[in-house]
């Protein structure tokens, strides 16, 4: 075998083999591009979160007590009304007739009283003159206690008669009743917040969920409040007055400020849940310039410490490590030491959204590793870095 | 003279498999002689394929899984829903998967391609009525491909040296144009770079050699037929690529 090919063979494959080393020595090991923040005082507001939606305090479904044909109706989705404002009439003509019909046995039975009356009248003085002649002993007793039967017969009726008038009288109070229901009257301030028939529909009375079963919803507009879920885990740091801040999901750049006015007693299963959370009701105090429609979605930070200034980072800088076999768990920060990852262990503390407070490591201007996510997750000790100081907002 | 006088009567006394391999690196022409009485096969497909899958089992058994994913993804150059779904397919399967593709899917488009390029090779003997068949086509592509071995090589040596496993799939092979420093800011071209090592260069430049010798043509003619398909691919490519 000819030396020299052998010789161009092994240059040729020493000159590869080299290649990595010279690319290594010469540009080193990649250097990853991260960002860096510095361990500062920084305010940490301790939170839960919370989904709901809005809704009314003040809120009233109106539904009809009688059954008929929607007459007139005053009213359209959004105006505002007073509280005894006729909203809606129901054709009240079937009414009026029993209405009349009642009146004139009311009548026909005050008619009869009075005859019963002049009845009594006449019994009683044919009475007097017929004891008269008793006594004197020229009328038999017989005739006498026939007469005598006629006066407690005719007071009997009399007392059948008021009796009878009585009874029209309630059927007449009953219509009227009726007829005054024909006529649905706002019983709050409000606005109208959902008109749910028409002219011509015919309004049921009943509580099920039928058509014309509801007439229309009347709702306060100033006594709109947020209704969050809050899961039995977090419940017991909310407390009645603590701060919220409640951002609509029509609106999420505008986040609204709120207290917390309500905490339910009893847990429930929310539908779409599957554990327990409590109701918790937050009054909305700075609107902002976000329009309040009741059922919009929202969400809910509860606010459930006060504001605490501590040394703290980034929280996506703070990696969570658990080793499940042998029951331990460890935070980690990533420290850039002169443009060397370095992997320290940490202790924590308080976190809000934003920040984690470190309780270990408290010396300001400590450089820590926050991102990017794509770099952070795969960083390892020791790794080289580049590094892009991000000042606080 | 006829072709099968002419053949006999430039026969050689056969040489080994090695000399053979170390010829095709350091004195080409004499390789050629030798493949041209003696069209071996099986040394280069076997050198070249176990030692690639080697290569490969060994990078995908150090590197870092999920940086590997994120490092895959980040080349795709996709939309941050079509990344997360890509990467949940990929995190479903598992890295012994990976492995497996990885080692036998490299070898098998080399495969592929060698039988293409010598059915290419043959089809145009065909035509022109030369007296070369698949067998011999087929012997020359796997024999110039012998080359690639540097890059195998290369790869061992990469992969050696990473430290941690975070060791890109793109910056492996350190024969690749891209890693020789040839970086562009058009994508497509950097991704034709990233893919093109000097030893697959040096493979089409030692077939070109070679058909110029067996069929004692000219380097233009030469050059035409075993460069063609290379050129169509170019031309398809950079139609798709530039528009």
């Amino acid at each position: 075998m000819n030396l020299k090919k052998l010789l161009v063979v092994f240059f040729i494959a020493g000159t590869v083999i080299a290649l990595p080393f010279i690319n290594r020595a010469v540009f080193g090991t990649n250097a990853k591009e991260v960002d860096i923040s510095v361990v500062s005082q920084r305010i940490i507001s301790p939170s839960i979160l919370a989904s709901g939606f809005l809704a009314h305090e003040e809120e009233v479904m109106l539904s009809s007590e009688v059954i008929g044909k929607v007459a007139d109706l005053f009213v359209e989705e959004g105006d505002q009304v007073d509280t005894g404002d006729l909203v809606l009439r129901v054709d009240d003509k079937n009414f009026i007739a029993g209405f009349e019909q009642s009146e004139a046995a009311v009548r026909i039975n005050t008619i009869d009283i009075e005859r019963q009356e002049v009845r009594i009248a006449n019994l009683e003085r044919q009475y007097e003159r017929s004891k008269s002649l008793y006594q004197q002993e020229l009328i038999g007793e017989e005739e006498y206690e026939t007469l005598l039967n006629q006066l407690e017969l005719a007071r009997i009726d009399y007392l059948s008669a008021q009796e009878r008038l009585a009874q029209s009288e309630a059927q007449l109070d009953q219509v009227l009743d009726q007829l005054s229901k024909t006529q649905i009257i706002s019983p709050i301030d409000g606005v109208i917040t959902s008109l749910d028939i028409k002219v011509g529909e015919t309004a049921i009375a009943s509580s099920t969920n039928i058509p014309g079963s509801s007439l229309m919803t009347i709702a306060n507009p100033a006594s709109i409040y947020t209704e969050v879920l809050v899961d039995e885990a977090d419940i017991a740091n909310v407390e009645v007055g603590q701060r919220a801040e409640i951002v609509a999901i029509a609106y999420p750049d505008q986040p609204m400020r709120g207290v917390v006015r309500f905490i339910a007693n009893t847990a429930k299963i929310a539908q779409g849940r599957t554990g327990l959370s409590f109701v918790v009701k937050i009054d909305i105090t700075d609107p902002g310039e976000v329009v309040l429609r009741p059922g919009m979605s929202c969400r809910a930070e509860i606010f459930t410490r006060q504001d605490q200034s501590v040394a703290a980072v980034p929280i996506e800088a703070v990696i969570f490590e658990e080793d499940r076999a042998e029951l331990r768990s460890e935070y980690f920060v990533f420290v850039n030491d002169d443009g060397i990852a370095r992997k320290t262990k940490v202790d924590v503390g308080l976190s809000d959204d934003e920040y984690q407070e470190l309780t270990s490591i408290v010396d300001n201007d400590i450089e820590i590793v926050i991102g990017p996510n794509q770099e952070l997750r795969h960083l390892l000790d020791g790794d080289r870095l580049n590094t892009n100081l991000v000042e606080d907002d | 003279m006829t072709d099968a006088e002419a053949l006999q009567s430039t026969k050689t006394e056969p040489a080994g498999l090695i000399n053979t391999a170390i010829n095709i690196i350091a004195s080409p022409s004499e390789a050629f002689s030798e493949l041209e009485q003696r069209p071996t096969k099986l040394f280069p497909i076997a050198v070249i394929l176990i030692s690639m899958m080697l290569v490969m089992f060994w990078y995908y058994t150090i590197v870092d899984f999920d940086w590997f994913i994120d490092d895959s993804l980040a080349l795709a150059n996709l939309s941050e829903d079509q990344m997360e779904a890509a990467r949940d397919g990929m995190t479903s399967m598992s890295q012994t998967t990976f492995t497996m593709f990885g080692v036998l899917g490299g070898p098998a488009a080399f495969f592929v391609f060698w039988v293409i390029q010598a059915g290419y090779l043959s089809l145009m003997s065909a035509l022109i009525g030369d007296r070369f068949k698949f067998t011999n086509w087929f012997s020359l592509v796997v024999w110039t491909a012998l080359p690639y071995l540097l890059s195998n090589v290369g790869m061992a040596v990469t992969v050696a040296l990473s430290p941690n496993g975070q060791l890109s799939a793109a910056e492996l092979n350190p024969l690749t144009l891209r890693n020789l420093g040839m970086e562009v800011n058009i994508t497509s071209l950097d991704a034709l770079f990233l893919q093109l090592d000097l030893t697959i260069i040096w493979a089409i430049a030692l077939t070109v050699m070679a058909y110029k010798q067996w069929l004692e043509s000219s380097w233009i003619k030469a050059c035409g037929i075993v460069l063609a398909p290379y050129l169509l691919l170019t031309g398809v490519w950079a139609y798709f690529a530039l528009t």
